[in-house]
C-alpha cells in the first residue's frame, strides 16, 4: 500500500492553553514494501491518522486510492483497518486482566480473520515474535515490559496486515531481542512484501534495514534521507549520535582514513587493515 | 546518611502466584556508597526487584537498606532511604514547579528551604523557563527529568530508576548524574542500554531467580561470553577493545576513545 | 477528554500569577455578591471595568477568553430565553446576562493565572477557615473531590479505551448513536474497573510522595503577602463600602 502525506497538519486543542502541533505541512510519499523510519516526538499521531482513527486538521492523507481529509467520512473503515497494524506505546493494556489467548482471539474476531486451524494460528503468531506456547494462558497484566510488546506485535500480525506501524518498539529491549526483530522486519519486508513504518529514536536498530528516514522536528519535516543518512552530520542536530558513528568520525578527524561502517565486525576489519 | 549507605539482600524468595518463583534465594550486597546497574534478559525480575526494594510487595528473606528492614512498619523511615521511579510513574500535580515542591510541602519543609533546593536544581539544569509549564506539554526528555527530580528533591540515600535514562538526551543524563553525585544520592539504575553501565561502580546481572554475576563494572564486563549467552551486548568501546585485543593491536581495554585511538595508531 | 477544559493555567508571568490564590478567590466572592445586588449603573460599569483591567494584566491573549464565551454560547442563549419567558424588561435581562458573562470571564482570569494546585490549596484554606464556624465543609469537600477525581479518571480511561478498541478493529467513532450506546454499556464494567485501578495507583503514588491525608499540613504560600495582594483586597473592600454607602 502506498501512503502519501499531502500538506498534512494535525493540531490538538487549537486556541486553548493546551494547543499542541503534532504535524505541520508534512509532505512525503511512503512506497509500498519499504521500511521507513520517523524520528521525532509525539509521532503516535501518524499511526492514528493512517488507521483513520483521527482525521487531519488540514491537508490530506492518501492510502492507495483512498483520500482522507478533515471532513472525510469513510464508509467501510474496517476494510481499511484490516490492512494496517498499529502497535502503539500506550500503557492502557497494562490494566487488562485478559489472557494472551483471549486477546489474540478477540483481535481476530474484530478484524474478521478466520484461520483454518485456530490453535496452530495462535501458536504461530506467538512463535513469530519469539514467544512459546506457555504464554497463551498468561494474563496480560503479569507480563514484563518487553513480553507485553511482543504480545502486542503478535496481536497485530495475527490478522496479516499489509502495513505495520510500530511506535518506539525497541525502547528498553535487550540486544538479543533487538537483533531478532531486525531480522524479523527484514524478513517481513522481503518475503511477505509488507510496508513497515518505524517510529523510533533507536538509531543502531535502524542501521541497514531502513529505506528512508524522516526527521520530524516540532511538527515540521526537517530532514530526510536514505540508508546513508547515518553518517551525515546534519542528522545529529536532532538526535544523539550512536557510539560507533562517533568513534568512526573521531578516527577520521585524527587523520586516519577509514571507511564508514555500521557493523562493529566490519569496522574492526577496517581498523586492522588500516593499522597494519 | 552517606556514612552507612549500603543495601543487603539475603536469601530473598519471591513469587507473584506461589508457583513460579521470580527470586529463589537471591543474595546480594551493595557495598558502601557504590552506585549500581541492574541488567539481565527480559522478564528476569528487574522491575520486580525494584518493587521489592520499594516495599510494595511481601517477600521471604531479608532486605535491609541503610540498616532499616524493608517492611510495612518502616514505611516512613524507608522514604528517607530509598526512592524508586518506575516507567509508569505518573505526575501528581499540573505544573513543573508544583510537582517539584509536592513531596517537600507534604512534610512541612520551610518554604525558604524549598526555594533553595529549586534554585539549586535550576543552577544545574537551567529549567527556569520550564517551571511554569504544564507537565503534559513537555518533551519526553523534560518529563522524565522532572519525574526523577521530583523524587530526588527529598534527597533520599538511594534513588532507583527503572530504565528511565533511555529517555534523556546525553547532556541531561550527565547533568543528572552530576547532580545526584553532588547531593550524595546513590543511583541504582536498571538498564537495557549497556553504555549506561559505565556510569556506575557495580553491576548486578539477574537470571533465573538469582544473581548470574555481580561485582565491579569492569570485572563483570570481562565475562563477555556469559553476557552474550544471556542475550546482552557490551558497551561499544569495551566490545571494540576486547576484539582488537584478540587481534593483537592493543593490550588492554580502553574506555576512552582518544586513548584507544592513540594506542592503535602509535 | 475532560483535561481540555480542566486545565487553563497559562503559566505566563503576570502580576496576577503572583497574587495569593486566597486573595483572588476572595475577590471572586465579593464580585459575585456585588453582581447579585440591586441594579446600579455605576457599580455595573465598575464591575466590567475591573474585569477588563484584569484581562489586560493577565497577559493572556483576548482570543482565549472569547473562545470560552464562544464555547458557552448555548448556555447564554438558553439563559436569555429563560429570562425572557419570565417577562422581565429587556434592559434588565441584558444586564443580568452581561453580569453573568463577566462573572464567567472573571472566573476564567483566575483559572488562567492560578495553577490547579494553588487553586486547590486556596479553596482548602478558605474551607478550613469556614470550618471554624462549625460546618463540616471539609468532609463534604473531600467527598466531592473524590467523586470528581473518579469521574475524571473514568472519562480519561474511556477515551483511551475507545482508541484502543479502534486499534483492535472496532469501529466506534464512525458508527451511529445506538451502536455507541451499546458499546458503552457492554464495556462499562471494564472501564469502571480500569478507572478504579488507576485511582488506586494514584493513591499509592501519593503515599510514596509523602502525602498523608491524616497529617495536618500547614500550608504556607510560596510568597508572603506582598503589596499587590493588599492592593487587590483594598479595591474589593472599598467597593463593598461604596455599595453600603450608596444603599444607606
Amino acid at each position: 500500500m502506498e501512503i502519501v502525506f499531502n500538506n498534512l497538519n494535525y493540531i490538538e486543542n487549537k486556541n486553548s492553553s493546551l494547543e499542541k502541533k503534532y504535524l505541520e505541512d508534512v509532505n512525503l510519499i511512503i512506497n509500498s514494501g519499504d521500511i521507513v523510519a520517523f524520528i521525532g516526538e509525539n509521532l503516535q499521531i501518524i499511526g492514528d491518522l493512517v488507521m483513520a482513527i483521527k482525521r487531519p486538521s488540514k491537508g490530506e492523507i492518501k492510502l492507495d486510492s483512498l483520500v482522507i481529509k478533515r471532513t472525510s467520512h469513510i464508509d467501510n473503515v474496517l476494510e481499511l483497518r484490516k490492512k494496517i497494524g498499529f502497535v502503539s506505546a500506550s500503557n492502557i493494556d497494562n490494566y487488562s486482566s485478559d489472557t494472551v489467548k483471549n486477546l489474540l482471539k478477540k483481535t481476530m474476531k474484530n478484524y474478521e480473520y478466520k484461520p483454518s486451524n485456530m490453535a496452530k494460528h495462535l501458536a504461530d503468531s506467538l512463535k513469530i515474535v519469539g514467544l512459546d506456547d506457555s504464554y497463551l494462558n498468561k494474563k496480560v497484566n503479569t507480563l514484563s515490559f518487553t513480553e507485553l510488546k511482543k504480545v502486542k506485535l503478535a496481536c497485530v500480525l495475527c490478522y496479516n496486515p499489509e502495513v505495520l506501524i510500530l511506535e518506539n518498539f525497541t525502547s528498553c529491549m535487550i540486544f538479543r531481542d533487538k537483533e531478532y526483530f531486525r531480522k524479523l522486519f527484514l524478513k517481513l519486508k522481503n518475503k511477505l512484501k509488507k510496508t513497515i513504518i518505524l517510529i523510533s529514536s533507536d538509531l543502531p536498530f535502524l542501521f541497514d534495514i531502513v529505506d528512508k528516514v524522516y526527521v520530524i522536528n516540532k511538527g515540521k519535516l526537517s530532514f530526510s534521507g536514505d540508508k546513508d543518512i547515518f553518517y551525515e552530520d546534519k542528522l545529529y542536530k536532532y538526535i544523539e549520535m550512536p557510539e560507533i558513528i562517533a568513534f568512526t568520525k573521531y578516527v577520521q578527524q585524527e587523520g586516519h582514513m577509514i571507511s564508514e561502517y555500521t557493523d562493529i565486525k566490519e569496522l574492526i576489519k577496517e581498523i586492522y587493515r588500516n593499522v597494519k | 546518611m552517606t556514612f552507612m549507605s549500603n543495601i543487603k539482600i539475603k536469601d530473598l524468595k519471591f513469587s507473584y502466584d506461589n508457583k513460579n518463583y521470580v527470586f529463589d534465594n537471591l543474595n546480594f550486597t551493595l557495598r558502601k556508597d557504590k552506585t549500581l546497574s541492574i541488567i539481565g534478559p527480559s522478564a528476569c525480575g528487574k522491575t520486580t526487584l525494584l518493587k521489592l526494594l520499594n516495599g510494595e510487595l511481601s517477600y521471604e528473606g531479608s532486605i535491609v537498606i541503610n540498616g532499616v528492614e524493608v517492611n510495612e512498619q518502616n514505611f516512613w523511615e524507608l522514604r528517607k532511604c530509598i526512592a524508586v521511579v518506575f516507567k509508569d510513574t505518573s505526575f501528581i500535580t499540573d505544573v513543573v514547579k508544583n510537582e517539584l515542591r509536592f513531596s517537600l510541602e507534604n512534610i512541612n519543609i520551610e518554604p525558604t528551604i524549598i526555594k533553595e533546593r529549586i534554585n539549586e536544581i535550576n543552577e544545574y539544569f537551567g529549567i527556569n523557563k520550564l517551571l511554569n509549564k504544564n507537565l503534559n506539554m513537555l518533551s519526553l526528555n523534560d518529563q522524565t527529568l522532572v519525574k526523577i527530580l521530583s523524587y530526588a528533591i527529598i534527597e533520599p540515600a538511594y534513588i532507583a530508576l527503572d530504565d528511565l535514562l533511555n529517555n534523556l538526551n546525553l547532556r541531561t543524563k550527565i547533568l543528572l548524574l552530576n547532580y545526584l553525585n553532588s547531593k550524595n544520592i546513590i543511583l541504582i539504575n536498571v538498564t537495557t542500554n549497556m553504555e549506561d553501565v559505565l556510569y556506575t561502580d557495580y553491576i548486578l546481572c539477574l537470571y533465573n531467580g538469582i544473581s548470574a554475576i555481580d561485582g565491579k563494572t569492569l570485572d563483570v564486563l570481562d565475562n563477555e561470553k556469559l553476557l552474550k549467552r544471556l542475550g546482552l551486548n557490551l558497551p561499544f568501546l569495551v566490545d571494540l577493545s576486547i576484539q582488537l585485543k584478540l587481534y593483537g593491536l592493543i593490550n588492554k581495554v580502553y574506555l576512552n576513545k582518544e586513548a584507544l585511538v592513540r594506542n592503535l595508531w602509535k | 477528554m475532560l483535561n481540555k477544559y480542566n486545565y487553563l493555567y497559562n503559566g505566563e508571568e503576570s502580576i496576577l500569577n503572583i497574587i495569593n490564590p486566597v486573595v483572588k478567590l476572595f475577590g471572586l466572592f465579593v464580585y459575585f455578591i456585588l453582581i447579585l445586588l440591586k441594579f446600579n449603573y455605576l457599580l455595573f460599569m465598575i464591575n466590567i471595568g475591573i474585569v477588563f483591567v484584569l484581562i489586560l494584566i493577565s497577559n493572556v491573549s483576548f482570543k482565549k477568553y472569547l473562545y470560552i464565551i464562544w464555547k458557552l454560547k448555548y448556555f447564554l442563549i438558553l439563559l436569555y430565553l429563560c429570562l425572557y419567558c419570565k417577562n422581565l424588561e429587556l434592559i434588565e435581562i441584558n444586564m443580568i446576562v452581561f453580569k453573568i458573562m463577566f462573572l464567567i470571564l472573571y472566573f476564567n482570569v483566575i483559572l488562567f493565572t492560578t495553577s490547579k494546585e494553588d487553586l486547590g490549596k486556596g479553596i482548602s484554606i478558605i474551607i478550613n477557615m469556614v470550618n471554624l464556624i462549625g460546618i463540616p465543609f471539609k468532609g463534604i469537600m473531600m467527598f466531592i473531590i473524590n467523586i470528581y477525581s473518579f469521574i475524571e479518571y473514568f472519562f480519561d480511561t474511556y477515551n483511551d479505551y475507545l482508541l484502543k478498541m479502534e486499534k483492535e478493529g472496532i469501529n466506534y467513532l464512525d458508527s451511529n448513536i445506538l451502536n455507541k450506546l451499546v458499546f458503552f454499556i457492554k464495556n462499562f464494567k471494564n472501564i469502571w474497573q480500569i478507572s478504579k485501578l488507576k485511582l488506586e495507583k494514584r493513591k499509592k503514588e501519593l503515599k510514596y510522595r509523602l502525602f498523608d491525608k491524616n497529617r495536618n499540613v500547614k500550608y504556607k504560600y510560596r510568597r508572603r503577602l506582598c503589596l499587590f495582594d493588599y492592593f487587590y483586597v483594598l479595591i474589593y473592600i472599598s467597593l463593598i463600602f461604596y455599595y453600603i454607602v450608596q444603599v444607606r
